[in-house]
């Protein structure tokens, strides 16, 4: 009997795509994830609605707006968008090689792209799909009280949720990226890469927090910059950050793909 | 390109930095069961590794069907791989597993399903095959890597250390699996470092140590072998001269030497040695503390062998005692700039 033809590229991915993600959602990192996510939009909610008891109805939609703001800079800016990445890429083609199970797939008649798209799609669409519905969920809460602002603020919302998707999508590649390149060591470098070049440069003063796509991404989300020396921050439109995100991440995701195309992975023995 | 199953080296070579892992090895297997015997450290994993095409040749070339497999889907799809390490996606089921296994070897969804369920069901795992492999025991571990390996019907199926950890009820049956496979036309090769394993299930085998092959024959000749190279037998005493002088004139016995312990003799007949030795020990009253064989294995022979060859000016020439054929040399000649030619061996021999 003649074996079937090789499997395609979008095929093979589709394959990896569904093991992972099936493998994501039964693993406590996913579980990590949501309870993050769940604890910053409840404190982003409480501290909204507990300012109310201070100040008259007037004032109530400002701070709200004021709030919510504030728990997408911080709570989603500043944290979730590293911590999630971090958590479900980062060891996507680490753990195969460490743990020895990369074997299975890679004597499979399936590119080795294939194997590093899919689980970049695995690991990006669940960090995506829990940014996102944190994001609308924070946003349905925080103006819950305000069923005008709920739908005046929705296309401010889904800006910062734009912001984040870029990021995201950036991010993972960078995590997928480290982890392919360096599986022994692929959590450290992946977070010290994210803190000193993304967290910390963003809040460099002038033209230095350009490198970090943290800070273009709060740009094109209309946040004020903070860190060093705001007022020497750049500006940047949405037409130039946004590519240039998209670019970054792109660029990192096909260096992760030409990385496991090409190393041999000898899982540390011989 | 051919299409016969078949597995062929020439002149592999592979080191990592400055350890060499497997140096030189040229041979050329057809259909049937192949046992591939070296102790730990061998370089029988780096082999069925560059087999697989998970590692690149430093050096010389390896090719299923005429492919060369690293990065290869061509070859990869005629390749089935059990991989020696207990390693497993813990959070899937068996059937989740072997069903997207089959799935990146070109099968559908459903025909995929069917043949997963097929394989599991084949190294009787019918019934836990819908429970997470983190469940499961390292028998069952091991025999869901099994089915992965062979849900594609591969033409080269290649097992390192396949019967680790199973009991004797899921080695028969996974022997019964693998001579069908074997049947059916496919070239299977069995890494293993235990003989009885071997004979079991295949009467050829491929000797290789400090990554060299140093010989192929019939496991008969092993045993042979065996009892050719003089057997160790080390008697830890405080009065070793005394036990030295007592059994030297036994015949078998064809060395003795001291050392810190006591004594240590060669002997070609142990049988025999140990029951005059246990007398002799008895009739002189002689002081002893145990009486141990350092070497009652195949490592000795394998060091044996390859120390035998290093005197044959590395060509492996007396590596081997009667019918045995030191590989290396038989292909020495077409391994290197003339074309290989196979030498015609009878059906699947080697060649």
């Amino acid at each position: 009997m003649r074996p079937p033809p090789p499997v395609s590229l979008g095929t093979g991915a589709a394959v990896i795509f569904r093991m992972q993600v099936r493998r994501l959602v039964r693993s406590r990192k996913l579980r990590l994830g949501v309870v993050a996510c769940a604890l910053v939009v409840f404190a982003v909610v409480a501290a909204r609605y507990a300012s109310l008891r201070d100040v008259g109805p007037d004032r109530a939609v400002e701070l709200a707006t004021e709030a919510i703001q504030s728990g997408f800079q911080w709570g989603f800016f500043k944290l979730l968008v590293f911590l999630l990445p971090f958590l479900l890429t980062s060891s996507a083609i680490a753990e195969e090689v460490e743990g020895r199970t990369l074997t299975f797939l890679t004597t499979r008649p399936v590119s080795r792209t294939a194997i590093a798209l899919g689980k970049f799609t695995a690991g990006a669409a669940i960090a995506l799909g829990l940014v996102v519905s944190s994001g609308l969920l924070l946003h349905f809460l925080g103006y819950a009280t305000e069923p005008t602002a709920l739908f005046d603020s929705l296309g401010a919302t889904l800006r910062v949720l734009g912001a984040l998707t870029l990021l995201v999508f950036t991010y993972c590649s960078m995590c997928i990226f480290w982890g392919a390149l360096l599986p022994e060591a692929a959590g450290i470098v992946s977070a010290l890469y994210l803190a000193v070049v993304e967290f910390l440069a963003a809040g460099m003063p002038g033209l230095f927090r350009c490198v970090s796509m943290n800070y273009l991404a709060q740009q094109i989300a209309g946040f004020p910059p903070g860190g060093l020396m705001p007022e020497a921050a750049p500006s940047v439109p949405v037409h130039i950050g946004a590519p240039v995100i998209a670019t970054v991440g792109l660029l990192f995701l096909v260096l992760a793909v030409i990385t496991v195309q090409f190393s041999e992975y000898r899982f540390g023995k011989a | 390109m051919s299409q016969e199953p078949s597995i062929r080296a020439v002149r592999l070579s592979k080191w990592y930095g400055k350890i060499t892992a497997l140096q030189d090895v040229s041979l050329h297997l057809g259909p049937g069961i192949w046992g591939l015997l070296g102790p730990n450290g061998s370089g029988k994993t780096t082999f069925l590794r560059l087999c697989a095409g998970q590692l690149k040749p430093a050096l010389g070339e390896v090719t299923i069907c005429g492919r060369r497999p690293f990065g290869n889907p061509d070859a990869l799809r005629l390749l089935g791989l059990c991989p020696e390490a207990d390693a497993m996606y813990d959070e899937l089921t068996a059937l989740e597993f072997v069903t997207s296994m089959a799935e990146l070897s070109g099968y559908g969804r459903r025909e995929a399903t069917e043949r997963a369920a097929e394989a599991l069901e084949r190294f009787g795992l019918g019934e836990a095959m819908e429970r997470r492999i983190g469940g499961y025991s390292r028998g069952m571990r091991q025999r869901a890597k099994l089915a992965q390996s062979v849900v594609h019907d591969p033409r080269v199926i290649l097992l390192d250390e396949p019967l680790t950890g199973t009991d004797p009820a899921s080695r028969h049956m996974i022997l019964g699996e693998i001579r069908r496979r074997a049947d059916e036309g496919a070239v299977v090769l069995f890494s293993t470092h235990v003989l009885p394993e071997v004979e079991a299930i295949t009467d050829r085998v491929l000797l290789i140590a400090r990554g060299q092959l140093v010989a192929q024959g019939l496991v008969h000749e092993i045993r042979d072998l065996l009892e050719e190279h003089p057997h160790h037998i080390r008697v830890y005493t405080p009065k070793p001269r005394e036990l030295a002088a007592a059994v030297l004139h036994v015949e078998g016995i064809v060395g003795v030497q001291f050392a810190p312990f006591g004594v240590e003799l060669m002997t070609y007949d142990p049988d025999a040695t140990y029951d005059v030795l246990t007398e002799k020990i008895l009739e002189l009253d002689l002081p002893f503390e145990s009486i141990s064989s350092p070497d009652a294995n195949l490592e000795a022979l394998f060091h044996y062998l390859v120390e035998r060859s290093t005197r044959g000016a590395g060509t492996g020439a007396d590596a081997a005692v009667g019918t045995y054929r030191p590989m290396q040399s038989q292909l020495e000649a077409g391994a290197g700039a003339a074309p290989y030619r196979p030498q015609a061996d009878g059906p699947g021999g080697a060649r």
